[in-house]
């Protein structure tokens, strides 16, 4: 997949970590865009079109694993990776049970997150198509 | 005689503590996670600057290194304090006496390196499961490597071994120094049998002229717990 189409919604309260993968991504050929809670995200999938999600799992309010709870009602198709900085087991299987395409591990690779946000990419739009 | 109030009132205290504590390290975790991914933006920065960002790319570069190698030294300590700050979520609990010799043995390594010992823990694969204090079991296997790492001179080696057998389970703590036979010492053996007890196993010593040489821990099977053990990082809070 050509990732210079691939958009992709990132969400995580460190707002100085947030603004850095951002920049990252956007130098290695994506279309990436933060917010800092967890209701934006919802606002943002409503209103805009992305190709897959990044959420962190602990947010003030609305905490990633509500958010991928409320996406798979509205926007099944969306492909939704989970970040933790904090290696809970219990909330990876209960993100993965969710429904959550990937979880990844903080620190994070960003060539490992590029290549899982293209993996989750093709999925969704695969199932879009299908 | 124990006192049931001051021993919960003991147990909340601890518990706010251990809550305190996981959350100021989720925090800290938060600032590595960004210096590191600030580091890494460093490099791609250097990578896209026409010209290579000038004389001095090779050793910006090399500094943003280092900056993420420290970075992952810091996790990696941060990680090791979670983990013990939840050891006291609860003060009854069910945990996998391997996974806590391995978390008080990262926790003892700077004592160690301190003292110019090398401490070196080996771990069977097994696990074995036993009910109690967590707390309680980590404090007296602390001891038991400070007991090793107290005796030994510069340079030596201390090793503290898991293993399970036919009858349970094994934590051996054993010298390159004998441990010499000392009031504190016994105190602190006397805590140690005490300690087990709870856990109904027994401690054994090995002594030559009078110094401990190896310390055992034993935990007949009817010490292990029928109950899964807690998750192993923690609640996540």
């Amino acid at each position: 997949m050509n990732v210079e189409r691939i958009r992709v919604l990132l969400a995580d309260d460190e707002e100085e970590w947030l603004s850095t993968v951002v920049e990252r991504l956007g130098f290695r050929g994506m279309d990436a865009v933060g917010v800092t809670r967890g209701v934006d995200v919802l606002r943002e999938v409503d209103s805009r079109g992305f190709d897959a999600v990044v959420l962190d799992v602990k947010m003030p309010g609305l905490g990633g694993l509500d958010v991928i709870r409320r996406m798979k009602e509205t926007h099944g198709e969306m492909e939704v990776i989970l970040l933790s900085g904090h290696g809970s087991k219990e909330s990876m299987e209960e993100g993965l049970r969710l429904g959550a395409f990937e979880y990844l591990q903080k620190p994070i690779d960003i060539e490992a997150l590029v290549e899982a946000i293209k993996r989750a990419a093709a999925r969704g739009r695969e199932r879009s198509s299908g | 005689m124990d006192d049931p109030g001051r021993n919960r009132s003991r147990e909340e205290g601890l518990a706010f503590f251990g809550k305190v504590m996981a959350g100021q390290s989720h925090e800290v975790t938060n600032v590595l996670n960004t210096i590191s991914e600030l580091a890494g933006l460093q490099k791609d920065l250097l990578g896209r600057a026409p010209d290579g960002g000038g004389g001095e790319t090779g050793r910006i570069r090399e500094v943003a290194g280092k900056i993420q190698r420290q970075v992952r030294r810091g996790q990696e300590i941060v990680r090791g304090m979670n983990e013990f700050a939840h050891s006291v979520d609860v003060a009854d609990g069910v945990f996998d006496l391997r996974q806590a010799l391995r978390q008080v043995a990262g926790l003892a390594e700077r004592q160690a390196r301190l003292k110019e010992v090398r401490l070196l823990a080996e771990l069977a694969d097994d696990a074995f499961v036993v009910q109690g204090s967590p707390l309680s079991l980590q404090q007296a296997v602390y001891s038991l490597i400070e007991i090793g790492l107290e005796a030994a001179s510069d340079r030596r080696t201390v090793t503290v071994a898991y293993r399970t057998t036919a009858a349970g389970a094994e934590i051996a703590m054993a010298s390159a120094d004998p441990v010499p036979g000392r009031a504190e010492v016994d105190l602190k053996l006397a805590f140690l049998q005490e300690v087990l007890a709870r856990f109904g196993a027994e401690m054994a010593t090995s002594s030559v002229d009078g110094r401990v040489g190896r310390i055992v821990f034993s935990f007949s099977s009817d010490s292990r717990s029928g109950r899964a053990p807690v998750a192993e990082s923690g609640t996540g809070r």
